[in-house]
């Protein structure tokens, strides 16, 4: 028996292989489409509920705390925090969009689009301004209690010190995430331009 | 289909029925293919026929129904399974390295059609996005030119892959299966 034929047999039995059949009814779409809006809608509100949350912590601690090292902490902080939210928003967004114009991207591009909009998040001047804004102002805050308040030195400087270790440990992931996405991307590079 | 005076809905839901009562069969070969475990295969069952329904509100007839169903239907599977790419990565293969395995896959031994249908699924499971694709369109029958077409890669590009899933199809099941079965 030839490869053709063997492969042609493979193909025969793929094709003949039991399917569920399955079809969305209108009662399941609107179901659907409501879970879709709902889980939005809780997205939107626990981003808004984080966004006051940091708001509020920092801002009071900006106007109650005394020292002055603190304080600038606290207002590098409140900036840092929503820059980062605000980018993380616009990558959601992004991503929303693009899941929209499913059918109208062939496969390859749709695929490639996606790991280049993932590895831009992850890479460039907004990251490492959005990493650094919203680390610095945590520690420089810790710094200015630790300056301030004696006592407080060393268990301030641990905070910072952890801080900036766990800060440390996602660049780490960060740096698998966006070489495996290279890697990926190289492959599909290959892939697209020259038959292998 | 007519576009003229049907109303944007009852269109919509009309173009979804024609492509599942089309395709129905190949979108769950092509959801056991992306999905081994039955309740994540569930989930992206429901969200490709979503996805696919939602899609319908925009065609815009500048393809057929057969490459915007197929197109529907593994961007969504394969934004699916990148959710769980971090648990997979370790087990995804290139074409190269599936044929490298394929030729280990002890081509003496009787297999059969359930059991090499199963390894099929789990050969496609195993491969990086592009090659699983064409690999799935490949087996559907499709030719090179409309794979092309759902894929976006060159017709030549495609023949030559396909060329190759058909050697690693071939040694998978190296002749052995029972003609009457």
């Amino acid at each position: 028996m030839t490869d053709e034929h063997t492969v042609d047999r493979a193909q025969q039995f793929w094709l003949a292989q039991p399917t569920e059949a399955f079809r969305l009814g209108t009662g399941d779409l609107a179901k659907k489409a409501r879970r879709l809006e709902r889980d939005a809608r809780n997205m939107r509100a626990q981003t808004y509920v984080a966004a006051f949350f940091n708001v509020t912590v920092w801002t009071v601690m900006f106007f109650v705390e005394p020292a002055w090292g603190a304080r600038v902490g606290a207002l590098i902080a409140l900036l840092g925090w929503a820059f980062g939210i605000q980018q993380v928003t616009s990558h959601s967004r992004r991503t929303i969009d693009a899941y929209l114009e499913l059918a109208e991207m062939p496969v390859a591009s749709f695929y490639r689009d996606a790991l280049e909009r993932e590895r831009s998040f992850f890479i460039g001047k907004r990251f490492w301004l959005r990493w650094l804004s919203m680390v610095a102002g945590p520690v420089v805050f810790c710094l200015g209690i630790g300056i301030h308040y004696r006592d407080a030195f060393v268990l301030a400087a641990m905070i910072a010190v952890t801080f900036i270790a766990l800060s440390a440990l996602a660049i780490r992931g960060r740096n698998t995430k966006i070489a495996h996405i290279g890697k990926q991307l190289d492959q599909l590079q290959l892939y697209e331009e020259t038959p292998p | 289909m007519a576009t003229g005076s049907v109303p944007p809905q009852t269109r919509q839901r009309a173009l979804y029925d024609e492509a599942v009562g089309e395709f129905g069969n190949a979108l769950s070969r092509l959801i056991r293919s992306y999905e081994r475990d039955a309740d994540k295969r569930d989930d992206l069952r429901q969200e490709i026929h979503f996805a696919l329904w939602r899609s319908f509100a925009r065609f815009d007839e500048r393809c057929s129904l057969r490459t915007w169903t197929y197109r529907v239907a593994h961007n969504v599977a394969a934004t699916f399974v990148q959710r769980y790419l971090r648990s997979r990565a370790a087990h995804v293969v290139s074409l190269d390295e599936l044929e490298a395995i394929s030729s280990d896959a002890a081509p003496d031994e009787a297999v059969d059609r359930t059991m090499m249908l199963e390894r099929l699924h789990d050969s496609i499971r195993r491969l990086q996005p592009p090659d699983q694709q064409l690999m799935l369109l490949y087996l559907e029958g499709l030719d090179a030119r409309s794979i092309g077409e759902i894929t976006g890669l060159t017709a030549s590009n495609v023949a030559t892959r396909v060329h190759r899933i058909k050697k690693i199809v071939a040694r998978m099941i190296h002749a052995e299966v029972p003609d009457d079965r």
